[in-house]
Order: C-alpha cells, then sequence, then structure tokens
C-alpha cells in the first residue's frame, strides 16, 4: 500500500540565473531573479503567488516574510529552509503538502547565494558551534578536509580509488559543455583530474566546487491548475528526508538516505533501475558514492565499482548530473542544492537543449547538506515524474 | 607540553559545559564527560547526553590512547593564520576507551601516518584556559 502523500500537486516550472565567479550583488538578487524568471516562464504574477519557500545561507538579516515583501507577494504559507544543501529537496515535499491541505495554492521555492570563496570561508569559520569550538582551532580545511578523510576511511574500508571517483568529475564536465550556463566548460581528461593540485590529500582540486553567485526556483501549485496552464506537469512520486542519522558515524559512510529510500521508492512504485537520471548533492564526488549507496542502486561500498561500470553519460544506462552539477556548474551557497532540482525539471519538461537525456520520463533528486560537527546532518531526496 | 606560541585566531568559545575539557589540557590530561545515567562517554562536550538526555555527567580522565580512524593531510587551511603549520594532519582518532574525537597528528614524521596507527595525546596551550589535545604518532 502506498502512501501517496504527493498526489494532485505539479511542479510547473523552474527558473535559474547566471552563476557568477565574482558576484557583485547580494544574495536578494538572485532570489528575485530566480523567482521573476521561474513566474515568467509559467505565466503566473507575482500577485497570484501565496506561499514562499526559501533557502539562503546569505539572506540574513533579510528572511521569507521580508523577501515576499520585496516581491510583492502576500503569503499564507511560509518556509524557510534550515537543511543547507538538502533545503530545495526538502521545500518540495513541504510544498506539496501546504498545497494538498489548503494553506496555499501557488508557491515558489527559491533558493541561492551571493557566494565566493572569501565568502566560503567567512561562513565556515562559524558555521555551527560544534564546527567552530572543536574542529576548526585544529586548522582544518574547511569542508576540504572533512570529506577527505570520509574519502580515506572509503577507500580503505571498501577499495574506492581515484579513477572511480574522477569518472563522475569527468562525466560531468562533459556534460557541462552542453549546458551553457555551466561556469566551467572546458574539457577535462581523468588525467587532468587526478594531476589537479593537492588541497586536502586525498581531496584534489578536481574534486572541490567553485563558489559562485547564483538562484534557482520552481513553482508549484495543483495539479489542475498545471494541466490548464498548458505546461508539462512534473509529480512528485515519492521523497523522504532525515537529520543526524547514525551520529557516531562521524564522517557519515552511510547517510540517512538508507533509512527513507525504500519506503520512497515504495510511494512511487518504482525501482532504482527504473529511474532515468539521478541529480545528486556533488559538493565532492566522495559524497555521489555515498549518495548512490544509501539510495540503492548499489550495495553498501559498492559506489565506486558501480560508477566505474555504469554508462553514467547523457545516453547512459543512468545520467547522473545531467547539467554538470555543483562540480561543473559551481555553488551558489544553498543555491547548490538546488541545481539538480532545476535541472530534473528542465529534463523532464523537455528544456535542457544539447543535454536533453532522450524520453525522461522519471528523475530522482537528491539533497544533502548543513555541515554539522564533522558531516552533514541533513539528507533527503523526491523523485519527480512526468506522466 | 607543547609551548608552539603561534598567534591562532580560531578558538574555541569556552562556556559552563565544555571548559574542563579545554582546562585539562593545561595539566596534560585528556578528559571527557560520561553519563551518569546510561554510562557513556561522550564527545563533544554537551549540555546533556545525547544518548539519553540525561544532564548529570562526570568528567573522566583518558588514557590519552587512541589510534587514527582517518585523516587528511590539509595543505590548504580554511583559517590562513595555519598556514605556517601545514602539512596539517587532521584526523578522527578512535580513543581506546571507545569515543572517536576530531585533532591533528603531530611530529616530523606526520606525513607518514597510516589508518590504524596508534597515537597518544600531547596538549597544545593556546591560552591560560584552553590547551589543545593533539596526537603524536607512538613508535612501535
Amino acid at each position: 500500500m502506498t502512501s501517496r502523500l504527493f498526489d494532485g500537486i505539479a511542479i510547473i516550472s523552474s527558473g535559474q540565473t547566471a552563476y557568477h565567479k565574482h558576484p557583485e550583488v547580494p544574495a536578494m538578487w538572485y532570489l528575485v531573479e530566480a523567482t521573476r524568471l521561474a513566474l515568467a516562464k509559467a505565466n503566473i504574477r507575482n500577485s497570484e503567488v501565496d506561499g514562499l519557500a526559501v533557502s539562503s545561507f546569505m539572506l540574513p538579516p533579510d528572511n521569507t516574510a521580508t523577501l515576499a515583501e520585496h516581491m510583492g507577494m502576500t503569503l499564507g504559507w511560509a518556509f524557510l529552509g534550515t537543511f543547507g544543501g538538502a533545503s530545495q529537496v526538502v521545500a518540495i515535499m513541504r510544498a506539496a503538502q501546504a498545497i494538498r491541505q489548503g494553506e496555499a495554492e501557488v508557491i515558489v521555492l527559491v533558493a541561492g547565494d551571493s557566494y565566493s570563496v572569501a565568502a566560503h570561508y567567512s561562513l565556515m569559520a562559524d558555521f555551527n558551534s560544534a564546527m567552530r569550538d572543536y574542529v576548526a582551532p585544529y586548522g582544518m580545511g574547511g569542508t576540504n578536509g572533512l570529506f577527505a578523510m570520509l574519502e580515506r576511511r572509503h577507500s580503505y574500508d571498501f577499495g574506492t580509488t581515484k579513477a572511480q571517483l574522477g569518472k563522475l568529475a569527468v562525466v560531468q564536465r562533459a556534460n557541462a559543455q552542453r549546458n551553457p550556463n555551466a561556469l566551467l566548460r572546458r574539457p577535462m581528461t581523468l588525467e587532468d583530474y587526478l594531476g589537479s593540485r593537492m588541497i586536502c590529500d586525498p581531496i584534489r582540486l578536481y574534486d572541490c566546487v567553485l563558489p559562485c553567485g547564483g538562484g534557482e526556483a520552481i513553482v508549484m501549485t495543483t495539479a489542475d491548475r498545471a494541466r490548464a496552464s498548458g505546461r508539462q506537469p512534473v509529480f512528485v512520486l515519492g521523497g523522504g528526508e532525515s537529520s543526524n542519522f547514525a551520529p557516531d558515524d562521524l564522517l557519515m559512510l552511510q547517510g540517512g538516505w538508507t533509512e527513507f529510500a525504500p519506503r520512497m521508492f515504495e510511494d512511487a512504485e518504482l525501482g532504482p533501475s527504473e529511474v532515468d537520471m539521478v541529480q545528486l548533492y556533488d559538493d565532492y564526488p566522495i559524497m555521489e558514492l555515498i549518495q548512490l549507496e544509501g539510495l540503492g542502486f548499489c550495495e553498501r561500498g559498492a559506489g565506486g565499482r558501480y560508477v566505474a561500470e555504469t554508462d553514467i553519460s547523457l545516453h547512459g544506462d543512468l545520467p547522473i548530473n545531467t547539467g554538470g552539477g555543483q562540480l561543473s556548474c559551481g555553488q551558489s551557497g544553498a543555491g547548490g542544492g538546488a541545481i539538480g532540482v532545476t535541472e530534473a525539471v528542465m529534463q523532464l519538461q523537455s528544456e535542457a537543449g544539447d543535454r536533453q537525456v532522450p524520453d525522461a520520463r522519471t528523475a530522482l533528486v537528491s539533497g544533502f547538506g548543513m555541515v554539522g560537527f564533522t558531516k552533514g546532518l541533513c539528507q533527503a531526496a523526491v523523485l519527480l515524474a512526468r506522466r | 607540553m607543547d609551548q608552539s606560541n603561534s598567534i591562532q585566531t580560531a578558538l574555541p568559545r569556552v562556556c559552563d559545559w565544555n571548559a574542563p575539557f579545554f582546562a585539562a589540557g593545561l595539566f596534560d590530561q585528556l578528559k571527557l564527560q560520561r553519563c551518569d545515567s546510561c554510562s557513556r562517554l561522550i564527545y563533544y562536550p554537551r549540555i546533556a547526553c545525547p544518548y539519553c538526555m540525561c544532564p548529570d555527567m562526570t568528567w573522566e580522565t583518558l588514557s590519552g590512547d587512541g589510534s587514527v580512524y582517518s585523516y587528511s593531510i590539509v595543505w590548504r587551511p580554511q583559517d590562513r593564520s595555519f598556514m605556517d603549520q601545514v602539512p596539517i594532519v587532521l584526523a578522527v582518532i578512535s580513543l581506546v576507551e571507545g569515543v572517536q574525537i576530531v585533532s591533528t597528528v603531530l611530529g616530523e614524521t606526520r606525513q607518514n601516518v597510516t589508518i590504524g596507527d596508534p597515537v597518544r595525546a600531547v596538549f597544545h596551550k593556546l591560552n591560560n584556559s584552553i590547551a589543545l589535545p593533539k596526537f603524536q604518532l607512538v613508535k612501535s
């Protein structure tokens, strides 16, 4: 029996700003611009919006209500994401429930930041009390050092190789070359990846994302209204979230996806092998393996071998991060966790241009974020589909 | 005690429930909380036990012995005031008493570290209320 939590709800459009390596405008600009683009695509006026979900590290002192004031929206439902790179995925589930319960009819979900290397360091220096008090005083390498320890242990326990991880970065770069909005589009070979500068051994430069300014938005409404708009509705088949899973697994060799993925697939009446593409949260390639394992695409520890043995290209068996992901697009702060959502919606609405996955009908989007003491504490995923 | 005196800007905020941890190092001791109710050893310092929410915990002096669970050799520290210490060997240490902490491995041979290597705590004084436990490789 399935719960069908998200029946009758659809995503109607997406909006994505340009990405800027050296942003000269504040987070607010990216959030407004992404919202404007998504609403224009759906031909919906700001006055018709009655729900708003926002995820942004650098929006304070502003918030959902003040952003609504900037954008001339009167809200019956408001949400401020506190799940970092999992926020936009969590927001999809929250918004769907709000629409079902009649709290709102048209909801904009927007995420973005005016991010840069300097902004990243400044944010991480006081990101949370445990990291500030018990990790930073030792001279950590930011998140690079933490995920380097995860990669080292995963390799030690399961034999994961740098070439397996590199395949993800290289294939995503090839995808990015077909994405005019990606910041990093120069060709990259496995040799380039393996030879890139060492940052926090074993994490090298091309394991890391480029902080940038950017914003992502989608519009959700009732399925009836979506159909009436003449646009291709994208439905939410299932989803799940987890915060602070397995607290004593400090480096997170297993994430909360393990806990909720079986129910998510059951609700969607799908199996991992029936998914047409996966948009993973790729702050580092090692995290993509943890997600593939947790989501059930392969056994625990087998992520590296799975990637090596699977055609993950645009025309392959399981296309991964079809727009290039954060590794090639850039990471727009909390907007980084929404890149996969935008990309999946574009693919399912046949708007992906040269990188369109042929006959794409289902997509899995995974989110991950809010690093605490030593690891990202929040994991989420949704299954999206056109019908 | 390691008396290196480079100016460090990234300092922990000392408060009621973590002060004994940071102060213990001034006396070359590694002290962690143990829950009075469920008897679990706890890291990092907490207001209440994260396993059972009991507010009563007792500070216990540990051996300082452990082994390397994982590590990264950090060439690009986030805080540039650490640049004179690179490469910094950031590590998760499994203490023999059964809890893990995050720290660094020190010493000239630190880059030769591998997973499983035995280590022992040494203490690095930052000011009159804080000395951080760090670890030296134990020659076998």
